[in-house]
């Protein structure tokens, strides 16, 4: 991929929620994000990957800081929006949007097809006039692939993937330059999933987008990924393109994850590493590296340090003891 | 192919839904055999008809709407579609027992662990408190769960879902039942528990020897546990096969294209072979093959009249005018 | 694949025939099947009209007095009978129609506006703003709700206007206690998050969707205490701290009765009469109401 302009910078990126500790008045935090550092290219898709719990929606959410981070820096398209508070950050929602996992609860259910779609004109004035608007309405319905006839329509007479549809068109009327698309293929059936992957990378193509994907499922963030980052317990374990990542998967809970993907082929082969336990609470992640409770190769000093990057090489990034010089050879 | 015995026939079930705006045919002629240690898969996607067929069997119908208008269903070559309330409820949990997608809901939240194993052990077999206590233990201990004793004593939000996913299968067996049956047991888990689980299901079908009804989504899974495999779109069985025969000859142009549909680890595409449209509303439910509306082979008469089934040999059949004429022709 | 063919034939038909569902026709399809509540509609309705043009249809004035047919009962003349002055009772309780009615609807209106609005501000912005307007709710809701009345008609003085202001007092909390929950359920749906990643501000989230969002239980408790407002407005003039005689407000018109009870029943069952339909249509509209905006109910 040819060197191409920086759109998202995220530098030691934080969000901790306070919850109530054991004891009165005092705090705990969950770390749901901790020191979370990446960068998105403009016109790349970049996906993130992980299971439940792992942080990624709540990473997705602080980057338009939907969830204010605890502390970190975002720029976006060189304009560094770390500080921005509410009111600045109303500007620069015209570049980043969101499109959401439910497409059942996304959308107003009082709100004609219409009227959402409408909305972020209406809020940041990008119609002049009443006809201007229903026009803009009409053609941002059609590059979704919904019809004239549907904008009097409401979001309960629609199926999930024409309302994922009507999300998209939503997201796309303030023409950002990124979209955030948290989960928005898993509520939906089989078939309708490729409609939707489809569609987004046809607008994709034809409105030069930038997306950061989140999504659990691996073969769908293969599909229409660019580069892949895996997380754990609120941080990336690995960060490579989709072909170095999954041929050559260097972090064993991203080995593990490929290898628990269930393959739509009764003859093959599987040679599954199956890992023991659950993901521990991020309130009081282990020490050393998150995965060490769970890591079929943990050695001693993954129970004290945190594991260092590794470039593996320009574009593989791996966050793993493994890699270590001294345990090179 | 060796002669096992057919411990459930569905024979010609029709499933209707008498609601305030008319009825909703969810099963609309469905028949399917279960051999004897098996598992047999029921792919499809919402609105296809396959958790209402496994509710008609469980005969958790009675309070809903629901009702069995026509067909039979053999259990051990005893039809239990016209059984009374009371002889349908000492079926469940003691020969056909069910597992729910969302173990928390069907969990008790304020009964202990311990205690929901046993009240269902002691509802159905004439043994002593202290003697179900240790089926139960023994139970729970097979689904490979750690610090049983413990367990026993905990309540349901004490647990991980892939921890009570496992409760409910010890659950489900503990009466030792002739059926299992599993709807989507795994959607709700994340890829590494999932593959736990899998995992466990396959062990305990090699144990224990359970026939199970597999009921989800996921081709990948089907792949991995099921021995035969029943296609469902819109309350009909459109395919049926082993589940070698099935992956490596898809017939029916609806398998084909979920199979095409659902991006595979590996593969590279840029566009995903979609199946277009939307699984029809059951208001206006299309006059001939339901699937015609969606389907790129459709001709004059997929949209006239509905196919029979087509015998394509080893227990292959196909519902589709295609097949019929010998062919793609 | 073109964009058009993701649209098959069937869907784009069959959504295209049927009638365009909005929320508010669905409303209106779900509470004409309910009997009482549309019979409760109707007599509403006709309270209104009563309210509007009572005093050009009734037959006699409210302060017609006729001394030669005191405390008589229902007649043909005086279809209710008459009271002690002998004015005629059907007139009176016609009349006093629009007296109980604007108190009821005025008191309950500021009380739902005020309520509202201290419900939607903390509800949404929490924090201090919210924990003083909650402790004042906690506060008024500790009293039962005529003593409260009565000590605020005490402190104001007696008279109509003073019922209202007490009336509406106390039904704010109510008022404010539901939308501050819906607020607080609203404020972290998915729909109101997008709106807020559009750069929504926080007028138009509030006005715009949750407000909305809110309103089906707003108009089902704005209903219900119609009905007990007007209770309470005419406990208050029976107590002889509202109305003032010679007003023919239904709480005046039972207590004047009192003092006739055993010898003129009618003096006191009619207005007690009106006053019970009232209330009860009130409250079976508000049922009614309920069951056709229970978003629940709707889905299904």
């Amino acid at each position: 991929m040819n060197p191409q302009k920086t759109l998202l910078k995220v530098e030691d990126l934080r969000l901790y929620y306070p919850v109530p500790g054991k004891k009165i008045g005092q705090l705990e935090y969950i770390k749901a994000v901790d020191d979370v550092s990446f960068e998105v290219k403009e016109g790349e898709v970049f996906g993130i990957v992980g299971e439940s719990g792992c942080g990624k929606s709540t990473l997705g959410r602080a980057i338009c800081k939907l969830n204010p981070p605890t502390s970190g820096k975002i720029v976006l398209d060189g304009e560094d929006i770390s500080d921005y508070g509410s009111r600045q950050m109303r500007a620069v929602r015209k570049k980043v949007q969101m499109v959401f996992q439910d497409p059942y609860a996304s959308l107003n259910p009082r709100m004609s097809v219409f009227e959402i779609i409408a909305e972020p004109l209406k809020i940041h004035h990008l119609t002049t006039s009443k006809e201007q608007m229903k026009e803009k309405v009409l053609d941002l319905l059609r590059k979704v692939g919904l019809d004239d006839y549907h904008a009097n329509r409401y979001p309960h007479e629609f199926s999930g993937g024409q309302r994922q549809r009507i999300g998209i068109a939503r997201a796309l009327a303030v023409q950002p330059k990124l979209i955030i698309a948290d989960e928005p293929v898993s509520a939906l059936d089989v078939s309708i999933q490729a409609q939707v992957l489809n569609l987004l990378n046809k607008l994709k193509r034809e409105l030069n987008l930038t997306y950061i994907f989140i999504a659990h499922d691996l073969s769908v963030v293969e599909h229409i990924s660019d580069r892949i980052g895996v997380m754990y317990l609120g941080n990336f374990v690995e960060v490579g393109s989709k072909e170095e990542l999954y041929q050559n998967p260097l972090h064993p809970y991203t080995q593990a994850l490929l290898s628990a993907v269930p393959v739509p082929d009764p003859t093959a082969k599987k040679e599954r590493i199956i890992l023991e336990g659950n993901i521990p609470s991020a309130l009081n992640p282990p020490t050393g590296c998150r995965f060490h409770t769970r890591c079929p190769k943990c050695m001693p000093c993954c129970k004290t340090e945190a594991p260092a990057c590794h470039h593996v090489d320009g574009t593989h990034a791996v966050y793993c003891h493994l890699y270590d010089e001294k345990n090179k050879a | 192919m060796e002669s096992r015995k057919n411990i459930l026939e569905v024979k010609n079930l029709h499933t209707y839904f008498h609601t305030s705006s008319g009825i909703v045919r969810s099963v609309d002629g469905v028949d399917f055999t279960l051999q004897e240690g098996k598992t047999l898969g029921i792919v499809g996607e919402s609105g296809s008809g396959k958790s209402v067929t496994a509710l008609s069997i469980m005969g958790l119908l009675d309070d809903t709407t629901g009702r069995i208008e026509e067909g039979e269903i053999l259990l051990d070559g005893r039809d239990i579609v016209p059984l009374s309330k009371e002889e349908k409820r000492q079926i469940r949990g003691n020969k056909i027992s069910m597992i729910f997608q969302e173990p928390m809901t069907s969990l008790n939240p304020v009964m202990k662990i311990g205690q929901q194993l046993t009240e269902c052990i002691l509802q159905h077999q004439k043994v002593s408190k202290d003697e179900a206590w240790r089926i139960a233990e023994e139970m729970l201990r097979k689904t490979g769960v750690p610090r049983v004793e413990r367990m026993m004593k905990e309540y349901p939000f004490q647990l991980s879902g892939g921890q009570r996913q496992r409760v409910m299968i010890a659950m489900a067996l503990v009466c030792r039942p002739r059926i299992l049956i599993a709807d989507e047991p795994t959607t709700a888990l994340d890829v590494t528990i999932q593959a736990q689980i899998l995992d466990l299901m396959n062990n305990l079908k090699r144990d224990i020897g359970t026939s199970t009804l597999f009921i989800t989504h996921d081709l990948g899974v089907v792949a991995e546990v099921c021995d035969e495999v029943v296609v469902m779109y819109c309350g009909r069985v459109v395919e049926k096969a082993d589940v070698y025969e099935l992956f490596a000859h898809p017939t029916h142009p609806y398998t084909k294209g979920l199979l095409h549909s659902i991006p595979k680890l590996g593969e590279r595409v840029d566009e995903l072979e979609a199946i277009p449209g939307n699984v029809p509303n059951p208001k206006y439910m299309p006059a001939g093959c339901k699937f015609a509306p969606r389907c790129a082979y459709a001709t004059e008469k997929c949209h006239q009249a509905e196919p029979a089934f087509t015998d394509l040999g080893n227990g292959h059949t196909c519902r589709c005018w295609l097949c019929e004429k010998g062919g793609m022709a | 694949m073109s964009q058009k063919e993701m649209n098959p034939k069937d869907t784009k038909e069959s959504m295209q025939n049927e009638e365009i569902r909005t929320p508010v026709s669905e409303v209106i399809r779900k509470f004409v099947r309910q009997k009482n509540a549309v019979i409760a509609l109707a007599f509403v309705l006709l309270l209104v009209v009563f309210a509007i043009i009572g005093e050009s249809v009734a037959p006699y004035g409210i302060n017609e007095y006729d001394y030669s047919c005191i405390l008589q009962g229902p007649s043909a003349a005086h279809w209710l009978g008459t009271d002690e002055f002998g004015r005629d009772l059907f007139s009176r309780i016609l009349i006093g129609t629009r007296i109980s009615l604007s108190v009821g609807l005025s008191a309950v209106t500021v009380g739902m506006i005020c309520g509202t609005i201290l419900g939607l501000l903390g509800g949404y912005y929490r924090g201090m703003v919210d924990a003083v307007i909650m402790r004042i709710c906690d506060t008024l809701f500790a009293f039962p709700g005529i003593i409260l009345a009565i000590a605020i008609v005490a402190i104001l003085g007696s008279g109509l206007g003073n019922v209202v202001i007490a009336v509406a007092v106390f039904s704010t909390p109510t008022f404010a206690r539901l939308v501050r929950s819906r607020t607080l359920a609203l404020k972290n749906a998915v729909f109101v998050q997008a709106a807020r990643n559009l750069g929504a501000s926080d007028a138009r989230i509030l006005f715009y969707h949750i407000l909305p969002g809110a309103l089906p239980e707003i108009i089902v408790q704005y209903t219900m205490s119609i009905g007990s407002s007007i209770l309470t407005a005419s406990s208050l003039s029976f107590l002889g701290m509202g109305a003032q005689p010679p007003t023919p407000e239904w709480g005046l018109l039972l207590s004047n009765g009192r003092n006739y009870m055993m010898t003129a029943f009618h003096t006191t069952l009619f207005p007690g009469i009106a006053i019970f339909l009232t209330v009860l249509s009130f409250n079976l509209l508000g049922d009614g109401l309920r069951d056709a905006l229970d978003p629940k109910l709707t889905e299904g």
